[in-house]
């Protein structure tokens, strides 16, 4: 059927190509021109990478296990809740989403040196500092990061579909408990599951500013050195390949797989029937969230210092804040507006070359991207304005995230409805009038909460935005990232404490201002 | 086509010619033919999985058939060669899953449509107002879908499709999923939409649904059309096999016409082809037969349960099995006499 914006394949394509292009320049600009300096090129996979790429591979293993952990312990506490009050713990369990798990490495750095020695000579407790040696390891960057992103975990289990309460009923009737484990709950937790996993795992993979903190030498790590130390993009892009080849033909895969990921429709998921396993995974929910969110706030708070200092620190900062709002909000804006229009021309069939290639464009190290766009903005005659570093930094940023840009819109236009689509191409209505009376109406909720989710993702940025924004006009993130190395230890609290602070409160307001149930 | 254009009354009709349809290597349609008037409710019957969703989509322009002609009027706005958009064919859809606006009032979602081709705020408001108590909605006119009943959101949606003006409507299943006093208000109201500038699709695999709902029936089964005529027409005379067992007949058996004469071993007719004289098959709907018992009968009963003020029998005849129903409860295993009390259908496909 031809449906409203259905039309415009020329420009989705352009956009494709607009989005490509910055990968493109990069490896066509900085490419090896002899077959000789080709092959000799290779050599950058060599004992340092490859012994990076292990050390990569199982901080991402670590914090996969404990990702998945803490998220399958918070839905077993969600499966706890009555259906009404569910909804608030989702929303508490973008929180830990919010803050870059580079502050929350800081964070707990902050907390186990408190620990170990806290303060007037009087050692608390190991005064070997086992802990410490613990926290800077793969396990530590595990747990770390694992705190910081199970929310992935927890939030596609919720999405899916089930157990639901008549499934897992009827399953008491003739299973033991083993079996209707085994044959109802977890074919409907697989999915998720196995998808939260490699998603979490490649982000893991993509780390390197906390394991840099936590002074781990990480794969990630040698592509920034190709770019920073070696000026050699090139290598840096070779560097990127391994991630390619294993991402894109799972974006080929996923879609195929039996018993794909379904979004939950209908009836809710299962409640726990007695309340000792209601009471012990609301427990285990309490301490997740207490060592994913108490804990940063607190030593943070702790460090910080006075009101005063804080207070001062935020009033010096608000340019910065706003600027770094405005850019994750625009940018994010731009991601799911686009996102919503490219895939509105996507009925029901996806081919899967599109989301492979937004996909390798997600999970390419954005300093690539930044890179990318930079190698684009160089081509620009004499002095370049600051419009076009803000741009491009913008550019770069939708770039990097278009992938998510693409699920929100396919969400959206689930949410919305095939054969409400359907009846709308009956109307004799214009673009504009269909997006302003029937489109936003229905949308701009879900629409809302999808650009606050993105810019959550983009506020903790610091790779792109180092490369393609000059000093003196960084980003909050990157001021913090900065301070962190070299400031003051009560200041750098401050300002992390407003980097957790901003994106809890916009979370805060742009689900308040969604949640009153209009249908 | 445009919708300021005004129709002749007698240019409008839905006309399916040759319509087929492939998904993959399924064949969903088979050299479909059949016509809506104007005036009337067509409804097109069949069971589930035949492709009376299909035909509606193929009408209102969502699917696009691998070949025939879908007009409406006397334009092509389907073909090989030739599409007219979903919105200027002057269509109105009211899906089986009513698919309304969940975040629209039910005035803004006559209101909506209205806007399409009328300016003036006050007409707008005046006219949705007309439609939502000609519906029986005014009291509603500010709830959400989700706080209206099932009836209540299935008057929406016929609301709002007639909203558009069409002089084709669409429905698909119209009756599902409402039941009792709400069902028959529905019908009432369905039937009041009839009207010489519009001709009305309904589909349905309740038959019950489709005679109280229609005027004319299209069975379709298998992906073709099995018939296609006035319902009364239809059902008294299906004339194969495949029409017979979707309007209700359940038994069939063989006949002979002699001398102007119907002669079947449940009894004889006098019928108006004299001078014709071949071995036919007929049809008749269990309330045609009546049973009762005789040690000498011929059938043997099957099952005998309640119905009513009757009883409903199953009994087989030689190796046949009919249905019929009996003034007095019999017993399974028991001897029966099985008589056609009135004349039956003739089937023209099977000659015997």
């Amino acid at each position: 059927m031809k449906q409203r914006f259905q039309g415009g394949w020329f420009l989705r394509g352009a956009l494709m190509i607009v989005l490509i292009l910055p990968v493109l320049v990069l490896v066509v600009s900085s490419g090896p021109d002899k077959a000789g300096a080709f092959w000799n090129s290779w050599r950058v996979f060599d004992r340092y990478a490859l012994e990076r790429l292990v050390t990569s591979i199982q901080l991402a293993f670590w914090i996969t296990f404990f990702a998945l952990g803490f998220g399958l312990i918070v839905y077993g506490g969600y499966c706890g809740l009555s259906p009404k009050t569910r909804p608030f713990l989702g929303v508490l369990a973008l929180l830990p989403l919010s803050y870059p798990p580079f502050g929350a490495a800081s964070a707990w750095m902050i907390f186990i040196t408190r620990l170990e020695h806290p303060g007037e000579g009087r050692i608390l407790w190991d005064a070997h500092g086992t802990l410490s040696r613990i926290l800077y390891s793969v396990f530590g960057g595990g747990w770390i990061l694992g705190l910081c992103l199970w929310p992935i975990a927890f939030l596609l289990l919720t999405m899916a579909a089930g157990p639901q309460r008549s499934q897992m009923e009827a399953a008491q009737l003739g299973m033991s408990r083993w079996s209707a484990f085994r044959k109802v709950v977890w074919p409907a937790w697989r999915m998720p599951l196995i998808t939260a996993g490699a998603v979490i795992f490649y982000l893991g993979l993509l780390q390197f500013e906390v394991p840099s903190l936590l002074q781990l030498q990480v794969y990630p790590l040698e592509i920034f050195i190709q770019f920073t130390a070696r000026f050699s993009d090139w290598s840096a892009f070779l560097l990127c390949l391994p991630y390619l080849l294993v991402v894109v033909p799972m974006a080929w895969g996923m879609p195929r797989a039996p018993g794909g990921l379904a979004i939950h429709a209908g009836e809710p998921p299962y409640r726990w029937q007695s309340s000792g396993l209601r009471a012990a995974a609301l427990a285990g929910t309490a301490l997740v969230f207490a060592l994913s969110i108490l804990v940063p706030l607190a030593s943070l708070m702790r460090h910080a210092g006075s009101v005063s200092l804080m207070w001062r620190v935020t009033t010096e900062h608000a340019p910065i804040v706003i600027r770094s709002l405005l850019y994750a909000i625009t940018a994010a804006a731009g991601v799911v507006i686009l996102g919503t229009w490219f895939t509105s021309a996507f009925n029901t069939k996806h081919h899967p070359l599109v989301p492979a290639c937004l996909l390798a464009l997600f999970v390419l190290p954005g300093v690539l991207i930044g890179a990318g766009w930079l190698q684009i903005r160089s081509y620009w005659p004499g002095v370049q304005p600051d419009a076009l570093m803000a741009a491009t930094l913008l550019a770069a940023y939708i770039t990097h995230t278009f992938l998510l840009g693409y699920g929100a819109g396919i969400l959206l236009w689930g949410y919305y409805g095939i054969r409400q689509r359907e009846f709308d191409s009956l109307l004799h209505v214009g673009a504009f009038p269909y997006v302003r009376w029937l489109l936003l109406p229905a949308l701009w909720r879900p629409g809302l909460q999808a650009t606050v989710l993105v810019m959550l993702v983009l506020w903790g940025d610091v790779g792109m935005t180092i490369l393609l924004y000059p000093p003196g006009g960084d980003t909050l993130a990157v001021e913090y990232y900065n301070l962190l190395h070299y400031g003051s230890e009560s200041r750098t609290a401050s300002i992390g404490l407003l980097l957790l602070l901003v994106p809890a409160l916009t979370l805060m307001v742009a689900f308040a201002l969604t949640a009153r149930a209009r249908s | 086509m445009n919708r300021n254009k005004s129709f002749p009354a007698s240019t409008i009709r839905i006309a399916l010619e040759g319509i087929s349809l492939r998904r993959g290597t399924r064949a969903v349609l088979r050299e479909v033919n059949f016509e809506v008037p104007a005036g009337q409710i067509t409804v097109l019957f069949g069971p589930s999985g035949v492709g009376k969703t299909t035909c509606l989509r193929l009408i209102a322009g969502f699917e696009r058939p691998s070949a025939g002609v879908v007009k409406l009027g006397e334009e092509i706005v389907s073909s090989e060669t030739q599409w007219v958009p979903p919105r200027n064919r002057r269509v109105g859809f009211c899906f089986q899953e009513d698919a309304l606006w969940p975040a629209l009032t039910a005035a803004e979602h006559i209101q909506i449509p209205l806007r399409t081709f009328m300016n003036n705020r006050d007409d707008i408001h005046r006219r949705t107002e007309d439609i939502l108590n000609s519906m029986g909605l005014a009291a509603f006119a500010d709830r959400y879908p989700a706080q209206l009943s099932g009836g209540e959101k299935r008057r929406l949606a016929l609301a709002r499709a007639l909203a558009m003006e069409p002089a084709y409507l669409l429905l698909d299943e119209p009756l599902s999923s409402v039941e009792g006093p709400m069902r028959e208000e529905l019908i009432r109201r369905l039937r009041e939409c009839r009207s010489e500038d519009r001709a009305i699709l309904a589909v349905t695999h309740q038959l019950d649904e489709a005679l109280a709902l229609g005027d004319r029936l299209v069975i379709l089964s298998g992906g073709r059309v099995v018939r296609e005529g006035q319902l009364c027409e239809v059902v008294r005379n299906p004339l194969n096999r495949d029409a017979a067992q979707l309007v209700g007949y359940r038994n069939y058996f063989s006949g002979r016409l002699e001398n102007g004469t119907l002669i079947s071993p449940f009894g004889h007719w006098i019928t108006n082809s004299a001078g014709v004289e071949k071995q036919i098959r007929l049809a008749a709907f269990p309330e045609d037969f009546r049973a009762w018992p005789d040690v000498q009968g011929e059938a043997i009963i099957q099952e005998c349960r309640p119905s009513s003020r009757v009883y409903r029998v199953q009994a087989v005849c030689s190796t046949d099995c009919f249905e019929a129903l009996a003034e007095t409860m019999l017993e399974t295993g028991q001897r029966a006499r099985l008589r056609c009390v009135n004349p039956p259908a003739v089937l023209e496909d099977r000659p015997v």
